[in-house]
């Protein structure tokens, strides 16, 4: 991807609109009445960080987030919103204001904690051939010491080579998952089995009462 | 410029013109600059609202002849003429249904939560021009090709599910509101099949980007690939809501489902984005299973692409004219404890296979398609054979009884057949 165009007013103007659609939409969430309107607002909020992830060239993440929560979360939501009996009166659900608002306090702690202790060096910041070439993935590997493969950067012209590391992430994924990852990827799945199982209790357990 | 843009040659060929001196114009040879230095961003934007508005109404057209197609042969196969009055072979009957549900009469209902229902066409028909924008359509001919185009299709097509719960509620009816739920679950549970059968392709093609696939596909994956082909013909089927599975209008049971009470120019989207559908399905089968644009040389790629993309179609088509609606439990049924169990087998065939030969060549791609074909014949009639009711015994015909219902005052002391239920 060329540098001239990612600063390009193009992409300012879509990230631009991508978290207008974003914030505007979570604005709608908390201030509508209307629960199944919120739950639309939410997706509409969801398709915006897609967005956003796609502009930055994540792609995958991007999918995922769309596969996920807009097509699963959502409908989820959406239908468990509408077996809710009292809809007029299910704008008031929240009974302790005073923990929601701590909870919601300790969140946006905690999100602006990691904004600040994160480093967003741009990669036009960054001066080092080396570092800009792995990013990039115009880099090739010059040799192994100690396991780790020293690379060094291409210099033949790259206008034609799609970019590696930032480009095409989603490939690196899966290795990882069942290398480096793999403990906290199998306790997921047992989190996940537990909850399942946990939804089919409930559910069954209804059915027998209704049953009695 | 990002090469992935310039390797289109849709895309090049007006970017170019427009910004001829840019650096990766001017290496490809095209030397006119109609725009001045530092506007490859206007550029930009200009070719890819031509290159939009070119698939969209190219997909807009493909639905009106499709339409008009799809009732002339159905005409043929269920022995009648179909449409003919206007126009030769009755070509312009589409167009002008098109136009009376322009002109008709656009009615909210009071129970309406008329935000929602009009948010809801709009979010059926986006999907599926989402999908369009993946699909390579010949050599060079695409609209983008992102490296995870299969997960980006099954991404964006997951959306439809919620415009059918939003046009199901908020038209305010319980009919509706029926047809939301059912079609949901159908929706749901189809989504994972889909997903499952094309991980056999992914790991053949070493890629998720359909341009790679269709490169990868020396022999096309129908002949590798036959069980996820299976699989994800019948589960396109349903997530376009195609006859056998056609739980969400069900024209017969629920009036017309979840857009009972669309009128004009949104029930035309509906349908709109219903046939735009499975255009797109049977695309996304020619490309991942039919060798995409590929071909012999005198016949140009795209030409390929749209003839392979009519004889699926007609296929489909054949499907839907010849079967009838299965029931709410028999479709779920086939997902969960067919589809599913069909795609895990296909899945760890390919994997094995995979493992015994990490680089195919011509030779090792013909042993594993013979092996898959063997392994689709035992698995599709293991599987049927495991759906198969027990308690079903045919009805044996009776020679006093006519051989059609015949209305009666009293109740018939027995019942013949008791359904196909298998729980």
């Amino acid at each position: 991807m060329n540098a001239a165009f990612d600063s390009g007013p193009i992409a300012t103007l879509a990230f631009y609109l991508a978290s207008a659609l974003t914030i505007a939409s979570a604005l709608i969430v908390v201030t509508q009445r209307d629960l199944v309107r919120a739950v639309v607002a939410l997706a509409m909020s969801f398709v915006g960080v897609a967005a956003i992830y796609f502009i930055l060239n994540a792609e995958f993440i991007g999918v995922v987030q769309l596969l996920v929560y807009v097509g699963a979360i959502s409908i989820l939501i959406a239908f468990a919103v509408m077996f809710i009996g009292d809809l007029a009166n299910a704008g008031t659900l929240s009974q302790s204001r005073l923990i929601s608002a701590v909870a919601a306090i300790l969140l946006l702690a905690t999100v602006i904690f990691v904004a600040y202790n994160t480093d967003w060096t741009d990669i036009k910041d960054v001066t080092d051939a080396d570092a800009v070439a792995g990013l990039t993935g115009r880099y090739e590997v010059a040799g192994t010491s100690d396991d780790k493969n020293v690379i060094s950067a291409v210099n033949s012209d790259v206008e034609d080579s799609r970019g590696g590391a930032l480009v095409d992430g989603s490939s690196h994924i899966g290795p990882a998952l069942i290398s480096d990852f793999v403990l906290p990827f199998e306790t997921l799945g047992l989190l996940l089995i537990a909850a399942l199982i946990g939804a089919l209790l409930v559910i069954r357990g209804r059915q027998k009462d209704d049953a009695a | 410029m990002n090469s992935t843009f310039l390797d289109n040659s849709l895309f090049r060929n007006i970017y170019c013109y427009l910004a001829g001196g840019s650096d990766g114009c001017a290496s490809r040879g095209y030397d006119t600059a109609i725009l001045p230095a530092g506007f490859e961003w206007l550029a930009f934007a200009i070719t890819a609202f031509i290159i939009i508005n070119i698939v969209i109404n190219a997909g807009l057209g493909a639905v009106i002849v499709y339409i008009w197609g799809e009732r002339r042969i159905l005409g043929r196969i269920q022995n009648r003429t179909g449409p003919n009055r206007w126009g030769p072979f009755g070509m312009f009957t589409s167009v002008a249904d098109a136009i009376k549900t322009l002109f008709k009469e656009d009615i909210v209902p009071d129970e309406a939560d008329r935000w929602l229902f009009n948010l809801a066409p709009i979010l059926m028909v986006f999907p599926v021009l989402m999908v369009l924008a993946v699909i390579p359509f010949g050599v060079g001919t695409f609209v983008v090709d992102i490296n995870v185009g299969i997960l980006f299709v099954i991404a964006v097509t997951s959306v439809s599910g919620i415009s059918v719960v939003l046009a199901s509620w908020a038209s305010g009816n319980r009919i509706s509101i029926f047809a939301g739920m059912r079609s949901v679950a159908m929706l749901i549970s189809y989504e994972i099949p889909m997903a499952l059968s094309l991980i056999g392709v992914l790991m053949l093609a070493g890629s998720m980007s359909l341009g790679a696939i269709v490169e990868a596909q020396d022999l096309p994956f129908i002949l590798v690939q036959p069980l996820g082909l299976f699989v994800f013909l019948i589960a396109a089927q349903a997530e376009t809501s195609r006859t056998p599975f056609d739980l969400i209008e069900a024209e017969s049971e629920l009036a017309a489902g979840y857009l009972n009470d669309y009128s004009s120019m949104k029930f035309g989207i509906f349908f709109l984005a219903e046939f735009l559908a499975t255009i797109v399905a049977s695309m996304l089968i020619v490309t991942l299973f039919l060798g995409g644009w590929r071909g012999w040389d005198p016949i140009p790629s795209q030409v390929w692409f749209a003839g392979k993309t009519v004889l699926v179609l007609l296929f489909i088509m054949w499907m839907r004219f010849s079967w009838p609606r299965l029931r709410v439990d028999q479709i779920l049924v086939l997902a969960w404890k067919g589809l599913f169990e069909l795609t895990l087998i296909n899945i760890f065939v390919t994997a094995i296979l995979i493992a015994i030969w990490p680089d195919p060549g011509m030779t090792e791609l013909l042993i594993m398609s013979v092996i898959n074909w063997i392994v689709f014949f035992i698995s599709v009639w293991l599987v049927s054979k495991l759906l198969r009711p027990s308690d079903y015994s045919a009805p044996t015909p009776q020679p006093n009884r006519p051989a059609y219902p015949v209305a009666t005052d009293e109740l018939p002391d027995e019942v013949a057949y008791t359904g196909g239920a298998t729980r």
